[in-house]
This record gives structure tokens, C-alpha cells and sequence, in this order.
């Protein structure tokens, strides 16, 4: 059974609103930035700046089409990945 | 954590001595936030040649909530600054109001705010290791100005000087506090209707940084906010998105689901008794 996944295809396009962090959070009934399955990471080292977006896989068990809307920029997609577990070997 | 209502917590940082301290204040809770919190707090310590960074209750809550009040004063003049970026969540995830910077340090110094405690940092230290990732913002000196995590400025060189006369080369500031909501699902509805009112800004979307909490990216997000909407900057709201943080019933929706009690009329009272202290000031 294909198991539906959000990835950060794009992540250079990430303007770092931080709209995805605050949308999984208010999804988990709280508002802040600790425990958050998605993190926006600013990379400052570099003349231009820069956004590395972390996904942790609980995303997954949230309504991530919520995090697809949000985006103002599409930096995400959802995947179908087979699910190995279903599989008898 | 449940949201502070009815206190303002105030952290005041003695850049002399290099002590601080928080105050919950009770006082100040007729008080919105941002440009009146900065006002009054301005008008208390001005013999301590204060610099104050505020924010208001729907910063961290809020679409387009996403500026953070900067007051100084020069002379006899009062700089009412806003800058953009993610300083205004990381302060209210700190679950602070204001940051009152007072006096002047004896020796270059890098100030480090992590909820509210402060470390004061030696010139020369590793300035990006510190903060906590994804949930930090840096201020810091950049060959002849402060950034704000390398991208977003003041409005103003006046507050580059009184930083640099401070001797305050950086500030960092993680906020690490969760907030929970008396009715989430009302709060997330009213969240996603005033998201899609995104068209009503007068800026264009952009490819540029954005400032946290606004999907905009727009091309002014780096350059800052001087003056504007007394209630837009007392929430801290864009002033672009001022036509939204003008409207009362939407204001008042947005601070009732956060457990805020106030009425048309406290707001009323609120703006007035902010019109009537802003007259013993010269805003520049």
C-alpha cells in the first residue's frame, strides 16, 4: 500500500514565512516553534540568504495537503512511497 | 503555556552593570503593545538613554503580525522604528513583551537572550553558534550596519548609532515556548480567513525573504517601517497590512480568541490615551 509522504521538493524556493511551521503546530493544537515537525533553518553564511527546510516524518500523520496550501511558494509536494512493512518476505 | 492576558513581561537589561531582570507587570495591561508598550516604557527609563524592541499580542498568532516596534530617543527626538524578519516571533516565543536596553557597555559585547535569560558574550566569540537553530533571530553588526539574520534592516542609521554607541555588536534570541489556544478550531479559521486576505495589502508579492508569519516575500520586507498606524503598530502589524489591522471587529475577533477581554472601547480609550501621551514627544 503506497504511503503518502511531504517532501521539500523545492526548497530553494523557500521564502522562510515559516507559514508551514505555524499551520503543523496550530494542527497540534499549539502555537510556537519547539517540537515542530517541520523547522526552518536559516543559512546565513552565504552572501544570499538561504533556507534549509527539515522535515520530520510525524509530519506525515498530520493533514500535510494543509501544509501544500499554505505554502506560498510550493516548496512542497506529496509523494507515494510503497509502504515495506505490508510486504511478506 | 497559557497566554499572559493580563501582564506584560518585561525584560530590562543593564548593559553597564550587565545585570537584568523580568518584570510581569500588571500595570501595563490597558496597554496593546508595540508602539504604546515602547512609548510608555520609553517615557519611565529616558534618563537611561533606553533602546526598546516591542511587540503586540497578535505577533507569533497572526498573519502579517510581523514587525517588531524599535524606540530610541536622541535629543529631544523619539525614533519609532519597526523592523521585519522573525525577531517578532522568537520575542513572543520567549514569552516577552519588550526588551529594554539600557545604558552603555564598558566593552564590546554580544547580548544573548534565550527565553528570558540573558548571557552577555565577549567581542570575538563565535557569534552563529549561539541561539537555538530554527527557533533563533540574530541582530548583528555587519561592516557598517545591523542585520537582522543577514537580510532585514532598521528603517534608520539612527538606530545602527545608538546600537554601535551602546557598544552592542549582536543579539541573539531564541524563544522556546509553546502557547495553547482556548479554542483552536475558531482560532485556525480565523487564521486561515485573514491569510487569504492577501490580496488587500498594498505591496506586491514577491521572490525576497519574508518577514515570519507573512507569505508576501515582498521586495520592502528588509528595508523597515518608520511611524504609520498607531493600532497596526500597536498589535505589531505590517503597516501594508494596515487596512486589516485598522478594522476593529477583525482586531477584536483576532484578540478575543486568544483570551484577551478587550471591547471597542477599551480600544477606543487605548488609541487616545496613546494620541495624548505621543504629545509630549517630537517624533522624528
Amino acid at each position: 500500500m503506497a504511503k503518502k509522504i511531504l517532501k521539500a521538493t523545492f526548497e530553494n524556493r523557500c521564502n522562510g514565512c515559516e507559514l508551514c511551521v505555524l499551520e503543523v503546530q496550530r494542527q497540534l493544537e499549539r502555537v510556537g516553534l519547539t517540537d515542530s515537525p517541520i523547522r526552518i533553518l536559516r543559512d546565513s553564511s552565504k552572501s544570499t540568504v538561504y533556507f534549509h527546510v527539515e522535515i520530520d516524518p510525524s509530519v506525515n500523520n498530520l493533514n500535510i495537503k494543509e501544509v501544500i496550501k499554505v505554502c506560498p511558494t510550493s516548496v512542497f509536494e506529496i509523494i507515494e512511497e510503497e509502504d515495506e512493512d505490508l510486504y511478506i518476505s | 503555556m497559557k497566554i499572559s492576558t493580563s501582564v506584560k513581561n518585561i525584560l530590562e537589561i543593564d548593559l553597564e552593570k550587565k545585570t537584568y531582570h523580568v518584570r510581569s507587570r500588571s500595570d501595563l495591561e490597558g496597554i496593546l503593545g508595540g508602539v504604546g508598550l515602547s512609548l510608555k516604557l520609553y517615557s519611565e527609563f529616558k534618563d537611561e538613554k533606553p533602546i526598546i524592541f516591542s511587540v503586540g499580542p497578535l505577533n507569533g498568532f497572526f498573519p502579517f503580525a510581523s514587525k517588531t516596534s524599535v524606540m530610541f530617543g536622541v535629543k529631544n527626538k523619539i525614533y519609532d522604528y519597526y523592523i521585519g524578519g522573525s525577531l517578532s516571533t522568537r520575542i513572543r516565543f520567549a514569552n516577552i513583551d519588550a526588551i529594554v536596553l539600557l545604558g552603555r557597555s564598558k566593552s564590546e559585547v554580544f547580548v544573548e537572550i534565550q527565553n528570558q535569560e540573558v548571557t552577555f558574550l565577549d567581542y570575538g566569540v563565535d557569534f552563529d553558534s549561539h541561539g537555538l537553530p530554527g527557533k533563533r533571530s540574530i541582530v548583528e553588526f555587519k561592516t557598517n550596519k545591523y542585520l537582522l539574520d543577514n537580510y532585514f534592516r532598521f528603517s534608520g542609521s539612527e538606530a545602527d548609532s545608538i546600537l554601535h554607541f551602546k557598544k552592542v555588536l549582536g543579539i541573539v534570541i531564541s524563544g522556546s515556548f509553546d502557547f495553547n489556544i482556548p479554542s483552536p478550531e475558531e482560532y485556525d479559521e480565523l487564521y486561515k480567513q485573514i491569510l487569504q486576505k492577501y490580496q488587500r495589502l498594498s505591496v506586491d508579492k514577491g521572490e525576497f525573504p519574508s518577514c515570519s508569519g507573512c507569505p508576501m516575500g515582498c521586495s520592502k520586507s528588509n528595508i523597515g517601517e518608520k511611524g504609520g498606524s498607531l493600532l497596526a503598530h500597536s498589535l505589531v502589524g505590517c503597516n501594508f497590512a494596515s487596512t486589516l489591522f485598522n478594522n476593529h471587529d477583525l482586531i477584536i475577533s483576532c484578540l478575543n480568541v486568544l483570551g484577551y477581554k478587550y471591547t471597542h472601547e477599551d480600544i477606543e480609550k487605548y488609541l487616545q490615551t496613546l494620541y495624548n501621551l505621543k504629545k509630549d514627544y517630537i517624533f522624528q
